[in-house]
């Protein structure tokens, strides 16, 4: 009975520190629980992401590279998202929401140049690498409210990574000649070598590439609340995901062609996301 | 056979006492408090509070469509700071409000105060707190203005009244609000008495009350002004009022229906804004006179100043400002009363016109359009009186008077010609000297107030002129008059 006693002293405080004055009722105006509970709003959410890949590459100025690898310092890619969201309001302005999703990040770049078979001949050609990875995303963020349905998030984004990051690998020489082994630099000291398309993942083995995970970055977007109903709304949403840790680690590796040495360092992946979700308050 | 009649008529006062009243929600309501609806320009603008954002009150508007009200759309920020905004009222012409909030930015005199606010180019500005006079430490909140704009009623929970919040009225004055006067023991109580809404009538008061003996909560009550005495207010009854909470009961003029507010259900959650058709207690009927002031010369709508004094006691009943933007102006009127309207702006010659409302004349609209001359090339027919076969200037013409002598101190480098006319009683000659007489009496009037004789030349046109040529009363009425001309 005195636990019960207290509860219901709790309870009233709590009311009376909510019951605050307004221009109706000169001593405010007592929120009951079933109030907070129909401001809370739960989401689902669908939508793309723009997946902007860039990386530094340096190559050993001793040793002649092929021309072919020179555009894949940046690559670009769409690929999808879903997710789900809890919304918590602080109050008329402010509010948390916490978004979990299931966020895939590929992306390709194709480039035309040369490339040197052992005898040190150049040979033009075409290569295409594409690169296919998945997250799963947990992002807290603080919504403010710029008017009734215009709002703002920005918050803190980890993203843990869900399997192996793939790349596959497409040359085509131009001239027909089948070099002998082509190299692909995410092996250490020999490349992998293979006269036409390979997938290789950071799972294997041999891999000198490691996907970091989990990465944090900065999210912020802009979104706005259409009403469907009185507690259902339709919410597109722009977002930047500003990422700060790199996908993999930083790599030196051989091509066996002709003996160059490249490192790459700094493979960063942001992503501009379009989601529409359907948002409905409790 | 008298029995017989007794019943029959007692039946039929029955029948039309009872007759039906329909209340209905209004689909702006939403699933949060809405209140307060301040109904403004012929019942065509609502200005009401609602919680629809979240936990602290805002103002919104909503305007009359062809489909019905539009979306409500909150005031700009000036308005709608601090932490809670709302429980505003009006004048007629929607041009000047006074609101209640509390924390908002301007500085105020405690916990919620009362703010003015005017309408400027279309846009709400000029926040101002109404200061010590009528603010207190206390809850100063929920204001109501009279349709002449002169009195202002609120509620304050101050601990000098009789006990909860009380009703309280000022007047204004020259030197600006008067000192506050408790409404008394006859509309306050010791329980609280809140959300007073004067009538376009000026006398027909409401007000919300949770004194005992009531339907539940808080409850509607009507009182009259009679005499300078409110009325012992009555409870509304059923269905107005109900086991929830009534606040704001706002009659519309010359209507039957009525606007207020309540959280009985039925509407969606919380206080919800309620339509009683037909309004069983309908404030008395009044004049409306509306009208577009323009530019004479070009049509563009102006925002101009304007006046209207009641020229049997010269007090001024109103003085407003046209819509910036469409020069629109509204003002409410009593029947049996005769009103000068003036019309100023600066660069235009003013404006001044008559309206008389025949006592039995209650309950309808008049449209005025006022067209200003800018001052190059203006003229402007003078609202001064004289009684037949005289010279001599009326007292109700001195307001009218010490207009053109402002206007002339004003515009120092302006010289006028006072034109004088007569009606067509009398021969040309007698008449010539008579109008000639009135241009002069007026010219007497500014000499002594300081004008310089050089600016003003004068001329009687006796017959020569008339405004209207007919024979009626109204006809010659109109035709005794001056005029003003600007020569230089």
């Amino acid at each position: 009975m005195k636990i019960i006693n207290v509860l219901f002293i709790i309870f009233f405080l709590i009311n009376i520190s909510f019951a605050r004055e307004d221009v109706l009722r000169p001593k405010g105006k007592f929120y009951h629980d079933d109030d907070y509970r129909r401001k809370i709003t739960l989401g689902v959410e669908a939508g793309l992401n723009y997946n902007m890949f860039n990386q530094n590459m340096t190559w050993n100025e001793l040793f002649l590279h092929g021309s072919i690898f020179d555009p894949l310092t940046t690559a670009q890619g769409v690929s999808p998202c879903i997710g789900a969201m809890i919304d918590v309001p602080l109050d008329n302005t402010f509010g948390i929401q916490l978004k979990l999703a299931y966020d895939v990040k590929n992306f390709s770049r194709s480039s035309t140049g040369s490339d040197y078979d052992l005898s040190g001949v150049a040979h033009d050609m075409i290569l295409e690498v594409s690169a296919k990875s998945a997250y799963f995303t947990i992002t807290p963020l603080l919504r403010i409210n710029a008017s009734e349905n215009l709002f703002f998030t920005i918050g803190p984004t980890i993203h843990t990574i869900v399997g192996p990051i793939e790349t596959t690998w497409k040359p085509e020489v131009s001239d027909g000649t089948s070099l002998n082994s082509f190299a692909y630099f995410n092996y250490l000291g020999f490349g992998a070598a293979s006269r036409g398309s390979v997938t290789l993942s950071t799972d294997d083995a041999n891999s000198i590439e490691k996907p970091n995970s989990p990465r944090i970055g900065l999210e912020g977007g802009i979104g706005y609340k259409f009403n469907l109903s009185s507690n259902v709304f339709l919410v597109p949403q722009v977002r930047l995901q500003l990422m700060f840790t790199p996908i993999t680690n930083d790599t030196e590796l051989v091509d066996i062609n002709d003996n160059t040495i490249l490192q790459t360092t700094d493979r960063m992946l942001s992503s501009l996301q379009l989601a529409l979700a359907l948002w409905f308050e409790f | 056979m008298k029995k017989i009649l007794i019943i029959v008529l007692t039946l039929f006062a029955y029948t039309s006492y009872s007759q039906k009243i329909e209340i209905t929600p209004l689909d702006i309501n939403s699933t949060k408090d809405d209140f307060n609806s301040s109904i403004t320009q012929n019942s065509r603008i609502i200005y009401f509070t609602s919680e629809r954002k979240g936990r602290q009150q805002y103002l919104y508007s909503t305007e009359r469509t062809s489909t019905g009200w539009s979306i409500p759309v909150m005031l700009n920020r000036e308005i709608n700071s601090g932490d809670q905004v709302g429980a505003v009222t009006l004048t007629p012409d929607g041009q000047f409000m006074i609101f209640s909030a509390y924390n908002h930015p301007k500085e105020g005199q405690g916990r919620t105060d009362l703010y003015s606010a005017r309408k400027i180019d279309g846009d709400w500005t000029a926040v101002r707190n109404l200061g010590p006079i009528i603010n207190s430490e206390y809850w100063d909140s929920q204001p109501t203005v009279s349709s002449d704009g002169n009195t202002l009623y609120f509620s304050s929970d101050r601990p000098s009244g009789y006990g909860g919040t009380d009703i309280y009225v000022s007047r204004r004055t020259r030197e600006g609000w008067s000192k506050l006067e408790n409404l008394g023991p006859i509309i306050n109580s010791p329980y609280d008495e809140m959300s007073p809404v004067i009538g376009f009538d000026n006398k027909s008061l409401t007000f919300s009350s949770n004194r005992p003996n009531g339907f539940g909560g808080f409850d509607i009550y009507f009182s009259k002004l009679n005499n300078n005495v409110f009325s012992i207010p009555k409870n509304a009854g059923e269905p107005i009022n109900s086991k929830a909470d009534e606040y704001y009961y706002y009659s519309l003029p010359n209507s039957k229906y009525a606007y207020f507010s309540s959280d009985r259900g039925g509407g969606s959650v919380g206080l919800d804004i309620y339509v009683a058709y037909p309004n069983p207690f309908e404030s008395e009927s009044v004049v409306l006179v509306s009208g577009i002031v323009t530019d004479a010369l070009s049509k563009y709508p102006l925002g101009a100043d304007i006046t209207v004094t009641d020229l049997g006691s010269r007090v001024k009943v109103a003085e407003m400002k046209s819509d910036d933007m469409t020069g629109v102006y509204y003002v409410v009127l009593q029947p049996g009363r005769i009103y000068s309207i003036t019309a100023s702006k600066k660069g235009y010659v003013f404006y001044s016109d008559r309206i008389q409302i025949p006592a039995d004349e209650a309950g309808h609209e008049e449209t005025k359009d006022i067209q200003l001359y800018p001052l190059t090339q203006g003229n402007t027919r003078l609202l001064v009186f004289f009684d037949f076969d005289k010279s001599t200037l009326k007292d109700e013409s001195i307001p009218e008077l010490d207009r053109i002598v402002e206007f002339l101190r004003d515009n120092k480098d302006i010289k006028i010609q006072l034109e004088g006319h007569t009606d067509d009683v009398g021969t040309d000659d007698y008449n010539d000297r008579l109008s000639l007489g009135r241009a002069n009496a007026v010219r007497d009037y500014l000499l002594s107030a300081g004008i310089s004789g050089s600016r003003i030349k004068t001329t009687g046109f006796g017959k020569k002129k008339p405004l209207k040529k007919d024979t009626s009363e109204e006809a010659k009425a109109l035709n005794r008059r001056v005029e003003m001309k600007i020569i230089d």
